[in-house]
């Protein structure tokens, strides 16, 4: 009975985990990292209120362990149709809303290591576009740009 | 019985879920769902006012603001004497100046000191006096340590004086790409001949190289 339980519990757990980093969401578009190593997906854009979140999922495809990394500082979007750019939220102490963070320099950093086949998930909040905004573009450093992202509300 | 059996895998399950959250988080927001991001964010909106701080993409694209134009057959005396002083090289057509490591960073750390901040002033006001089109910033280590760890030092080294170079220099963080390459590239010797340490070589191999590319005509 114990087995069943832990069995339960881990089945439980696993579920939420994946429910929370969105894991089994949808790929809404993929692009390489500039040098190959790298495969980011835009897994989710969704507007809420008043503010954008992108999660991309990054995957190293290389036959190497890696590392693969950015400053928030320089992740944005544009919203070509009405011609504006926007960089990612901040909180009150300077920090941007994104995660997971390697270490809090410029307002926080992305890195990981990952081993070959690995997938790690990076999120980001940014102030919505417009209610007749669509599509927005995403620019994450040394990654192709992701064109016509389909944004939900 | 069943009902307590679900009961038990569901407050287990929970537990768990909460615990890969809390290791898995170590510092800042949870997830993007995290109650406290969701709710820092709306303040993060209501404090930047209506436009929601959108900014001109016209503006972005048609030029560096705040850039002098300057090309680099007439880069202006000041600037020039700035470069001297940096010990800045020209490599292809790119501007290098090579900082030493150990006067910009602690042993093992990535914080500047205070004390490089001259320097580093002194590097701003030569790139604002030139037409930039892209900044590269590479850190290197000598080989004390193991590879995997000097790596990461290098590229927090390199991060560190790109977040410097936006936060106190005021330059556009989209223009500068960072790079580190650990004790891959040495420019001395780490060991002498005869396999003893040499802490010259190794001194000189702790660096952050710098390479300005310049927008052409």
């Amino acid at each position: 009975m114990k087995k069943k339980v832990a069995r339960l519990s881990l089945v439980v757990s696993l579920v939420m985990m994946g429910a929370s980093t969105g894991w089994g969401s949808n790929v809404i578009q993929t692009q390489m990292s500039s040098d190959g190593k790298f495969e980011a997906s835009v897994i989710s854009a969704r507007v809420r209120g008043e503010v954008l979140t992108f999660q991309v999922l990054f995957k190293n495809v290389s036959s190497a362990r890696d590392s693969f990394g950015f400053n928030f500082a320089d992740v944005y979007y544009t919203d070509i149709k009405a011609k504006k750019k926007y960089y990612g939220l901040k909180d009150t102490n300077g920090n941007f809303i994104a995660g997971p963070v390697h270490y809090w320099i410029g307002g926080g950093e992305f890195r990981q290591w990952m081993n070959p086949g690995e997938k790690r998930i990076f999120w980001i909040k940014f102030p919505a576009p417009p209610q007749s905004t669509e599509t927005v573009d995403l620019y994450i450093p040394y990654i192709l740009p992701f064109e016509g992202i389909k944004i939900s509300r | 019985m069943k009902k307590r059996k679900i009961w038990a895998a569901l407050g287990t399950g929970m537990v768990l879920f909460l615990c890969v959250q809390t290791v898995s988080a170590e510092e800042g927001y949870k997830g993007p769902d995290d109650p406290a991001a969701v709710k820092a964010a709306q303040e993060a909106v209501n404090r930047l006012g209506p436009d929601r701080g959108a900014i001109s993409v016209k503006g972005e694209i048609l030029g560096i603001v705040g850039l002098k134009s300057v090309q680099i057959k007439g880069i202006s005396v000041e600037v020039n004497k700035m470069l001297t002083d940096l010990g800045a090289k020209k490599v292809g057509e790119k501007i290098q100046v090579s900082l030493s490591g150990d006067v910009l960073f602690d042993f093992d750390k990535w914080n500047i000191k205070k004390a490089a901040e001259k320097t580093l002033y002194k590097l701003v006001k030569a790139i604002k006096g030139l037409r930039v089109k892209e900044i590269l910033i590479e850190g290197h280590t000598d080989a004390k340590g193991s590879e995997e760890y000097n790596l990461a030092l290098s590229q927090r080294r390199a991060d560190a004086v790109k977040a410097w170079l936006i936060e106190k220099g005021g330059l556009e963080g989209t223009k500068i790409i960072t790079k580190g390459h650990g004790e891959s590239k040495p420019i001395a010797p780490n060991t002498n001949p005869d396999g003893s340490d040499n802490p010259q070589g190794r001194a000189k191999n702790r660096r952050v190289e710098i390479y300005v590319s310049l927008l052409g005509e």
